[in-house]
């Protein structure tokens, strides 16, 4: 647990990034609604010219933080500071970070190069100036010549381009992203993300990218901040976060979805299934639980042997999912789609202690 | 296509049916110098009612623009007063809503001639009877719940997220309420607007009970000359009070059907 907590805190604290410039800063920030904390205590350092991801399920805190960064709400505790400077008492209009809404929130009384050169009139440059700014924008997103379009003669994707491009077209300090994909067609998706890519690749805007999914996260991201019930849970990069998840709502989220509660001495762990052998190097001891994705999973003899019962069976092509009873405890194992399984068949599969992970038991 | 022009023809029969039509015989009364029954048309015809409706020394016209001023008047401090109140009840939430709500719309409820008598003997007092000034007070007062509501209910739709998207690309409060909410608001403007000038456009009793018979308007004409039994002049004045309404409506019409437009997703 001590390991753990102290890897979370050095990633916490963005130690990993300090050789960088640090363009955001939330130093502790926290917002309560009633009793309850939506984010609490959370301490992010993004570099200069970084994508980071905010990833966590619906209710986490995520859209509140980014909130908290336009500037939209006032956080209750600690502090958010740009380039080193507080943004406490800084209107969103000063602060330059641009957020782009789930759903395009396009002005439909004006037309597509009125929207996009919206925040460039709010800054008062001459017509002229914005006119060709705008141009260079509609290009970027691919909208070239839609300039006098309305609105609502655009399709979904295209109103989340506008959207982009109008965010873009004012090189804000920061780009906030609120989940800008999802309320996309999955055809449409994969060329926006594309297009986010890169337009980030080649113009450096530092992004915090709020999203629920974790592929988008670690397709887009530099670095992931992975949220759990309001607050910080690991940050780190994508690999990091998938291959040594620091907490169990981590290994969850990123798939690690069979986690056993064991007692940990030397290097055995005692779980209800059994005593399992632990991959050499580790100097964990006590209360802890047991991780293990679907696809460590093995079918077959090795180390760590334990025997269930198949109580369902999903087809993925390629592989099947298998839902396997082993006493109280169910198992998710990934096994080849031509392995001859049936439900209510009795399954030995190993877990080698390679692929077993040791987590803290909370958080 | 063929079903458009078909219904589009139905529109237009509509029209005709329920707006056109019964006005024909105040255009064959306004035109009549005599008319007896049970002659299906006039035996003579004339221009007397209409001489008398453009004459400048008959006090038509200053019925006209005493109707206009004062309609317009209305609609200006209904909109300035209601649009603010009906864009909060829109959007927020708050202790004692429904409180306010129900005071905003009892207009709708409460009898205007009931209120018009208390507010007289106020007005007395204060010295607004027989006052421009003290009819406009009157008439925001039946005008005011249209606005409201009309507001409120576009507001409602349109939340508050183009407000934050406009801040964060750099507008401030103001700006952001000027170039994106009003915008936004304008069919429920209209509406509103249409509707407060039309009910202080008609309105008599208040106008005759406030003005006090100092304060002109067309209904009180329209009214004067209908029991003075002068049909041509009154069909006349009928016609000039129909004709602005009709063409307030119109006007809506297309802002609305404008907006529709371009309204989509927001």
């Amino acid at each position: 647990m001590a390991t753990t907590d102290k890897a979370i805190v050095r990633a916490a604290r963005g130690d990993v990034c300090s050789t960088s410039a640090v363009a955001l800063d939330l130093d502790g920030i926290g917002k309560r609604y009633g009793d309850q904390w939506a984010v609490e205590a959370m301490t992010l350092r993004v570099p200069t010219g970084s994508l980071v991801a905010l990833l966590g399920p619906s209710g986490c805190g995520k859209t509140t933080t980014l909130r908290m960064i336009a500037g939209l709400i006032a956080p209750d505790t600690g502090d958010v500071r740009f380039d080193g400077v507080s943004v406490r008492d800084v209107p969103p209009e000063q602060r330059e970070a641009v957020m782009v809404f789930q759903h395009p929130t396009l002005f439909a009384h004006l037309d597509v190069a009125a929207n996009v050169g919206f925040g460039l009139k709010m800054r008062r440059l001459p017509r002229a100036v914005v006119a060709e700014r705008v141009g260079i924008a509609l290009v970027q997103v691919q909208l070239e010549g839609y300039g006098r379009r309305k609105i609502a003669q655009l399709s979904g994707g295209q109103q989340q381009r506008v959207a982009l491009a109008r965010a873009l077209v004012t090189a804000p300090r920061l780009l906030l992203l609120d989940e800008p994909l999802s309320s996309l067609d999955p055809s449409l998706r994969d060329e926006m993300r594309d297009l986010i890519a890169h337009l980030h690749a080649a113009q450096g805007i530092t992004t915090v990218l709020v999203t629920h999914d974790r592929t988008e996260a670690m397709t887009l991201a530099d670095r992931i901040a992975v949220l759990h019930r309001g607050s910080l849970r690991q940050y780190d990069t994508p690999t990091e976060c998938y291959e040594r998840p620091a907490t169990p709502s981590v290994a969850r989220f990123f798939g690690m979805t069979n986690l056993l509660t064991a007692t940990i001495t030397g290097r055995s762990a005692q779980t209800p299934l059994g005593t399992f052998a632990l991959p050499a190097g580790g100097d964990a001891a006590g209360e802890m639980l047991v991780g293990i994705r679907p696809e460590h999973i093995t079918l077959g003899d090795g180390q760590n042997r334990i025997s269930g019962t198949v109580t369902a069976r999903t087809y993925l092509g390629l592989h099947q999912q298998l839902m396997l009873r082993c006493g109280d405890t169910l198992l998710t194992v990934l096994a080849p789609a031509d392995a001859g399984i049936r439900t209510g068949d009795t399954l030995t599969v190993c877990l080698p202690p390679g692929r077993l992970h040791l987590l803290p038991s909370a958080g | 296509m063929t079903d458009r022009r078909g219904a589009r023809t139905a529109v237009i029969a509509i029209w005709v049916l329920l707006v056109v039509l019964p006005l024909m015989p105040l255009f064959v009364w306004s035109a009549a110098f005599a008319w007896r029954w049970p002659a299906l048309l006039p035996s003579e015809w004339g221009w007397r009612a209409w001489r008398y409706v453009v004459s400048p020394t008959t006090g038509v016209r200053g019925g006209l623009t005493g109707s206009v001023g004062i309609a317009l008047l209305t609609t200006a401090a209904a909109l300035a007063l209601g649009a603010p109140a009906g864009i909060v009840l829109g959007r927020a939430t708050f202790r004692g809503k429904r409180a306010v709500e129900l005071l905003l719309l009892a207009p709708f409820i409460v009898p205007g001639l009931v209120v018009t008598m208390g507010i007289q003997i106020l007005f007395i007092r204060l010295g607004l009877t027989d006052t421009v000034r003290g009819v406009v007070l009157a008439h925001i007062m039946p005008a005011l719940p249209y606005v409201v509501v009309s507001v409120a209910g576009v507001a409602a739709n349109i939340g508050t997220q183009a407000e934050e998207q406009a801040r964060t690309l750099g507008a401030s409060p103001w700006r952001a309420f000027w170039h994106v909410t009003v915008p936004m608001l304008r069919p429920g403007l209209a509406v509103g607007g249409l509707f407060a000038f039309l009910v202080s456009w008609s309105q008599y009793t208040t106008t005759l009970i406030i003005g006090g018979g100092k304060v002109q308007t067309l209904p009180l004409l329209v009214y004067t000359f209908t029991r003075s039994g002068d049909n041509p002049v009154a069909a006349a004045l009928a016609i000039v009070f129909v004709a602005p309404a009709i063409v307030a409506l119109v006007i809506a019409a297309r802002s609305l059907r404008d907006r529709n437009a371009t309204a989509g997703r927001v």
